[in-house]
């Protein structure tokens, strides 16, 4: 089997047990990256020198016989919003050219801990504020299935990477659908995990009430165990929940069988807007999951009829506050301000910094929390909330985990969507309750529709990632989808 | 009358000087004296993807504080967004507490009785992170670049805001005054650290707009400020010139409220409670604790002073105002029993004293045995109330045992008769004239006695001098008549 | 029949003000229509009968998060890499008026 194919677990137990180089693999990696980059621009910066020299260091303590960690010698592709110390961190943005953070995320410091490699940066729509990746000062990403389409977003460049097999794992962010997104339309397993899994250090804030950073990967048993890494409590994020560390692989078949597992599709995710083929490819994976003996149901959701609204209202309030720190005086980008006065020079390096889709939505939430207007739309806008998550409370009481497609569409062309902003926040209909609830919610592939892969949602209540990995585990067994390289 | 109907409204922010680290950073506090940008790290810088963590002290402070000044505790309370942009904040906005819809402060209500009849109503209190220092290059108003230094930026506040009940610049030092004791005796705050305390005020005239004044830094500045902008207002009244509603700031360097000239829209802070910080819930349990450990409260303090000791209502007032001076002078009790003795010097000459030599009550050097120790040569007569004062001064400025100082200086009182009378002797052969007028007019006896000061250098006893003095006169018209 | 405006030009501006982003001529035309319809769309919530419900400002409840008093001083040298503009361990910002 070609190295590049291996699971991340068969990669760190054959780097640990010496049967293969850390290096040897990296520079593989880096080979194959150089191949397919200048098609996919999946990454905005390599980190090229710093990763062969964490395998050099990986491979010199396994020869020495000491201890390396979980993820020895995998390669580890990482969301351009999530800060690495000392390389270059832009959010897919002109304003945060330059900027080097000071500190590590809490999800690198645990990556790093376990020996993963970090093979760079990956391209995502501005400040994750997109569903195509088409929004960043860096380019857009392209599908690895077709070169004509866009990958998804706003984790567009992790979805690519590791389609294409530029790493082996990636992290996203997911604030309404970033990583579950991606994932479905470049046909790998990504997770957004309950709000408050993983911590938010040094993730970028887009929406801090609804993002998570979230693990993506080839396989249901890579998603797992990335994971179990960068899960857990940390004191540097007040949102942190104080859970025990769990190792999600080993309940990924305890049991094994999905007997008595009472499985909801959401009525409103199979609608009318929802393409043909989409619909067909999550029927039939719902069929497979009954006849591994799981009781399926259908749940009416009516509330979700609201969610798309009160998710964007949410997130553009909340981004227009945290975008607000871009004025160029401690970090990134400064536009000359010769004679002007400060909220003049403001203005004019925002102008400049800023892509259209971010000032777009940085104007609609500045508006949506102006007096005036905020309870006509913020705090309308929480309310509903309440609604949605009481409706999914209700669903959970009856279902163990509630499924759908995670993108009512595949992947579309580049530029097809890009003149209507509505039209591209529609995309996310299906992904934003995860996110407006809290709960962990996975995408895994489920088949192609004309030659793109589509992917099935599963959710599941609060901190039971265990039951959708275990569902999507279940899936992925019976071997109706198989992971394929592309391009 | 320049000063009828003014109204005032303060806005005080109080460093809660006592916690070791920022509100929502663990970097140090002791930021005074360092370089600019020391204590900085990358949440306090607002770097991306940074957040806030709660210090957990700093709620142990405000509600210390709420107890104080009398004010009802939120049981449930929570950090709000406050949203503009300016060059002193690193996030462009404001972790702080908001008293409306997307916000609940800490405390609500509450009052300071300024000891003078009058009470200033509190509105609320609440937390919030200090704004960066910005540095001018010249004024705020000619400069061509700012500077900014996120030493301070972070650091824990609290925020006190009053009704607007206070009627005159004095009172609004005094207020500022009573607070800074109040804080200091909660042992929460330190006045004398530069720039611990700053306040805005709302000021409106009779037929006036409220104006609002920024930047004020010190005691002595809200009266200057205060009492600037009354002379400003009400000449523009007087010449009928409309006042027109807007934020002046305070030029401390020329004492002036100057104008900003910025587009005068109405702010819009956008107020909405910060999500990365959960809400904070407060028990009965957890403020009867704190109410348990609370300290004695100048309120307390100086019924004591007055029922207990003895002190006069206006000296304990005066006493308590300053906590360091309050405990100065219970130090000194222990030494001296008189203590409205005490509190007169200490109130009177000693103040005064300080105030020329430009020091405050917590660097003076003098023992409180020796401030007992000049009070009993004032008893013993040793020392005139004019030499005392001379003795005092020599005491501040080295520190030096006032019995040292009488030796050393010869400054001891010159009583006995015998020695005196041959300086008025003196004085009577040196000044015939005078001793001529003072036969015929009484109030030329003053020029002698002053006469025989200059000779003693102040020694002499006052009343013993003109005593001698009048008798000599007495003796001199009998001899003429004979 | 082509429908009112939900958001008027001078409102763009003021928002943008506000948010300190400087607008195009062609950006605050496109945005008004933009924006108009996408407020419409947010109209949605309207027929949402909430107004009883408690918002959810956080998904998780939570509480009394705290952090010691302890001072953890972090290496400011690294994080003043960064500005774009010093004077000397000052960072420069443009003038105030």
């Amino acid at each position: 089997m070609n190295p590049l194919l291996y699971p991340a677990e068969k990669v760190a137990s054959a780097v640990r047990n010496g049967e293969l180089s850390a290096l040897d693999y990296l520079e593989a990696v880096l080979e194959r990256l150089k191949h397919v980059e200048p098609k996919l621009n999946a990454f905005i910066t390599v980190t090229e020198e710093l990763a062969r020299r964490k395998a050099e260091n990986i491979d010199r303590r396994v020869e020495k016989g000491l201890k390396v960690g979980k993820l020895a010698g995998v390669v580890v592709a990482v969301k351009d919003n999530i800060c690495v110390k000392g390389v270059e961190t832009t959010c897919g943005s002109r304003i945060l050219k330059g900027y080097r953070p000071s500190y590590n995320a809490t999800v690198v410091e645990r990556l790093m801990a376990e020996d993963a490699v970090i093979i760079g940066k990956t391209n995502m729509d501005e400040f994750a504020m997109g569903s195509s990746t088409e929004f960043s000062a860096y380019g857009p990403t392209r599908n690895p299935w077709d070169l004509e389409r866009v990958p998804g977003g706003s984790s567009g460049g992790s979805g690519a990477a590791v389609a294409s097999g530029e790493a082996t794992l990636a992290l996203g962010s997911d604030t309404g659908g970033s990583v579950r997104c991606p994932a479905a339309f470049c046909g790998v397993v990504g997770l957004k995990p309950t709000y408050g899994l993983v911590s938010r250090y040094g993730l970028v804030a887009y929406a801090n009430s609804l993002e998570q950073i979230g693990p993506m990967a080839r396989n249901v048993g890579d998603c797992a165990l990335l994971l179990s890494v960068i899960a857990g409590y940390d004191p540097r994020d007040s949102t942190s929940l104080k859970v025990q560390p769990m190792d999600y692989q080993t309940k990924l078949t305890d049991p094994p069988e999905l007997e008595k597992l009472r499985i909801g599709v959401i009525k409103e995710f199979m609608g009318e807007g929802v393409q043909e083929g989409v619909r067909e490819r999550v029927w039939n994976a719902v069929q497979s999951l009954e006849n591994l003996g799981a009781r399926v149901g259908e749940v009416s959701l009516k509330s979700l009829d609201y969610a798309l609204a009160a998710y964007y209202i949410i997130a553009m309030s909340e981004a227009s506050s945290n975008l607000a720190r871009y004025d160029g005086l401690r970090y990134g980008f400064r536009s000359s301000d010769q004679g002007l006065d400060w909220n003049r020079a403001y203005a004019k390096t925002r102008r400049m910094g800023f892509g259209e889709e971010v000032k777009r939505r940085i104007i609609l939430g500045t508006f949506a929390l102006s007096a005036g207007y905020y309870e006509a739309y913020y705090l309308k806008a929480l309310k509903v909330r309440t609604l949605i998550r009481m409706e999914f409370e209700k669903a959970f009481k009856k279902f163990d985990v509630l499924v759908g497609p995670s993108m009512p569409m595949t992947a579309f062309k580049i530029g097809e969507k890009i003149e209507d902003p509505l039209e591209l926040y529609m995309c996310d209909i299906n992904t934003v309750p995860a996110n407006l609830v809290g709960i962990p919610a996975i995408s895994v592939p489920c088949g192609l529709s004309d030659g793109l892969p589509v992917g099935l949602q599963v959710m599941a209540p609060p901190l039971r990632e265990d039951l959708v990995f275990k569902v999507a585990y279940a899936y992925e067994r019976t071997g109706k989808w198989m992971f394929q390289l592309k391009p | 009358m320049v000063g009828d109907g003014v109204k005032i409204g303060l806005e005080v922010h109080c460093q809660l000087t006592s916690l070791k680290t920022k509100l929502f950073c663990s970097c140090p506090t002791d930021y005074r004296g360092k370089p600019p940008n020391t204590n900085i790290c990358p949440v306090c810088m607002g770097e991306p993807g940074t957040l806030p963590v709660l210090n957990k002290e700093a709620v142990r402070a405000a509600v210390m504080v709420a107890l104080a000044l009398h004010s009802k505790i939120s049981r449930f309370t929570y950090f709000t967004r406050k949203n503009y942009f300016y060059p002193d904040m690193a996030k462009n906005f404001q972790i702080s507490q908001y008293d409306g819809v997307g916000g609940a402060p800490i405390a609500k209500g509450g009052y300071v009785d300024l000891g003078n009849g009058k009470v200033v109503r509190i509105r609320r209190l609440q937390l919030e992170e200090d704004p960066a220092r910005l540095v001018y290059e010249g004024t705020i108003d000619t400069a061509t670049a700012t500077l900014v230094d996120y030493n301070r930026h972070g650091v824990a506040l609290i925020e006190i805001v009053t009704e607007p009940d206070i009627t005159s610049p004095e009172d609004a030092r005094r207020f500022l005054q009573k607070l800074r004791s109040i804080l200091e005796h909660l042992g929460v705050f330190d006045g004398e650290l530069e720039g611990s305390m700053r306040c805005d005020a709302n000021i409106s005239l009779e037929g006036g707009v409220r104006v609002e004044i920024k930047n004020i830094s010190s005691y002595k500045d809200v009266e200057r400020a205060l009492r600037f902008e009354i002379t400003r207002q009400s000449s523009l009244i007087s010449r009928g010139i409309r006042v027109v509603r807007e934020t002046r700031f305070w030029d401390e360097r020329r004492r002036v409220t100057v104008s900003l000239r910025v587009k005068e829209t109405e702010e819009d802070y956008r107020y909405f409670p910060e999500p990365d910080l959960p809400p904070v819930v407060i028990t009965d349990e957890f403020i009867d604790e704190v109410k348990r450990s609370l300290p004695i409260l100048p309120d307390e303090r100086k019924r004591i002073f007055v029922e207990k000791y003895g002190v006069s209502e206006q000296n304990a007032e005066v006493l308590v105002n300053d906590k360091a001076l309050a405990d100065f002078f219970e130090d000194c009790l222990k030494h001296y029993g008189k203590a409205q003795e005490l509190s007169n010097l200490l109130v009177g000459d000693f103040l005064a004293q300080l105030h020329s030599l430009n020091l405050s009550v917590r660097e003076v050097k003098v023992k409180p045995e020796y401030i007992a120790k000049l009070l009993r040569l004032l008893d013993k007569k040793v020392l005139t109330g004019h030499l005392a004062k001379a003795v005092l001064r020599e005491m501040l400025e080295t520190g030096r045992d006032p019995e040292a100082i009488v030796e050393e200086k010869g400054l001891r009182r010159i009583g006995s008769r015998e020695e005196l009378e041959k300086i008025v002797d003196r004085v009577f052969r040196e000044n015939r004239k005078a001793v001529e007028d003072a036969l015929v007019n009484e109030k030329a006896v003053h020029f002698l006695v002053g006469q025989v000061m200059r000779i003693t250098r102040g020694k002499a006893d006052p009343n013993l001098t003109r005593q001698i003095i009048k008798n000599k006169l007495e003796k001199v018209r009998a001899s003429r008549k004979a | 029949m082509p429908r009112k405006s939900r958001i008027t030009l001078k409102e763009i501006e003021h928002l943008a003000w506000l948010a300190r982003v400087q607008l195009t001529k062609r950006e605050k035309r496109l945005f008004k229509e933009q924006l108009s319809s996408i407020l419409e769309y947010f109209d949605k919530l309207d027929e949402a009968n909430v107004e009883e419900l408690p918002p959810t400002f956080h998904v998780v409840e939570h509480y009394n998060v705290f952090r010691e008093d302890e001072p953890r001083p972090f290496p400011s040298d690294i994080v003043l890499k960064n500005p774009p503009k010093m004077k000397g361990r000052f960072i420069k910002a443009p003038r105030i008026v």
